[in-house]
């Protein structure tokens, strides 16, 4: 019986990876502009949630629990490493540049956000988790997502070209 | 209505950006992940395991100390003696007192 709980929740977890480890590998690409940490900070989230599978297969949403995992540990790797991050974070943000698809200025404003702002983006507007999941996820009340959106709405937005800009140029 | 506004512009523009990641795809095998998991899980087992027996080491060394060391609240029996003025306790537990003169 247990064999065969093992079995079906091994899976399980292939069916999960399969279906989701691209989307939250480009999710998190946009969040740290590195390929490389990208798919580190994703395979060690997905770890993570081989791991607790009991756990993360009953949640909501398991990918932007993978998500929001693969950020909090690019913040824990950054904190560990601090004063080699301060030396290297030249070179990454060189190679980020270099990445056409990276180069964007939304993408580098949504990189200058502060975490709790970047995890309510994230979850909100490019997982499209609704308010409540968000706010269940990250911990934090409803009204505290909302908030945390506005703000960073207002930052990104100054970072896109003004639609009017450009029927003006036209 | 801005914020609606400003919400769907960013909406559009973050997943445009999302979108032309296409090309991107996820290159570790599941086998690795799971390969990382079991080394890891493994890894913390020995740890608790390690932890569990240094406690047990630190409990039983504390117990063995705690045991050997001396009675009544460290003081040796001379020590108490001194404390209590020479006096002879009777069984009931009532010092009694010597006198000088009776003794031989």
């Amino acid at each position: 019986m247990r064999v065969r709980n093992v079995e079906q929740a091994s899976t399980e977890f292939a069916e999960f990876y399969e279906s989701a480890r691209d989307d939250c590998l480009r999710v998190v690409l946009l969040n740290v502009g590195d390929r490389q940490l990208a798919e580190e900070l994703v395979a060690e989230a997905f770890t993570r949630a081989w791991m607790s599978w009991r756990k993360v297969r009953g949640l909501q949403s398991p990918r932007a629990w993978v998500v929001r995992v693969a950020l909090n540990v690019n913040v824990s790797r950054w904190r560990r490493h601090r004063r080699e991050v301060a030396l290297g974070q030249h070179d990454s943000a060189i190679a980020a540049d270099q990445d056409t698809a990276m180069s964007g200025e939304l993408a580098a404003a949504l990189r200058r956000l502060p975490l709790r702002q970047r995890e309510v983006v994230t979850l909100r507007l490019l997982l499209d988790l609704d308010t409540k999941t968000t706010a269940a996820l990250l911990g934090m009340a409803p009204g505290t997502v909302g908030a945390h959106l506005h703000k960073a709405v207002e930052t990104l937005r100054s970072a896109i070209p003004h639609h009017d800009d450009q029927e003006v140029r036209k | 209505m801005k914020d609606e506004s400003a919400l769907g512009i960013v909406r559009d523009s973050l997943t445009t950006a999302r979108d032309s990641l296409t090309e991107v795809r996820m290159s570790t095998p599941l086998d690795a992940i799971v390969r990382h998991g079991r080394a890891t899980r493994q890894r913390r087992r020995v740890i608790g395991l390690a932890g569990t027996g240094a406690m047990a080491v630190t409990a039983a060394l504390a117990v063995g100390l705690a045991s050997s060391a001396p009675a009544h609240g460290g003081l040796h029996a001379g020590q108490q003696r001194q404390r209590h003025g020479h006096a002879d306790h009777q069984p009931e537990g009532a010092p009694r007192a010597r006198h000088p003169a009776k003794r031989s």
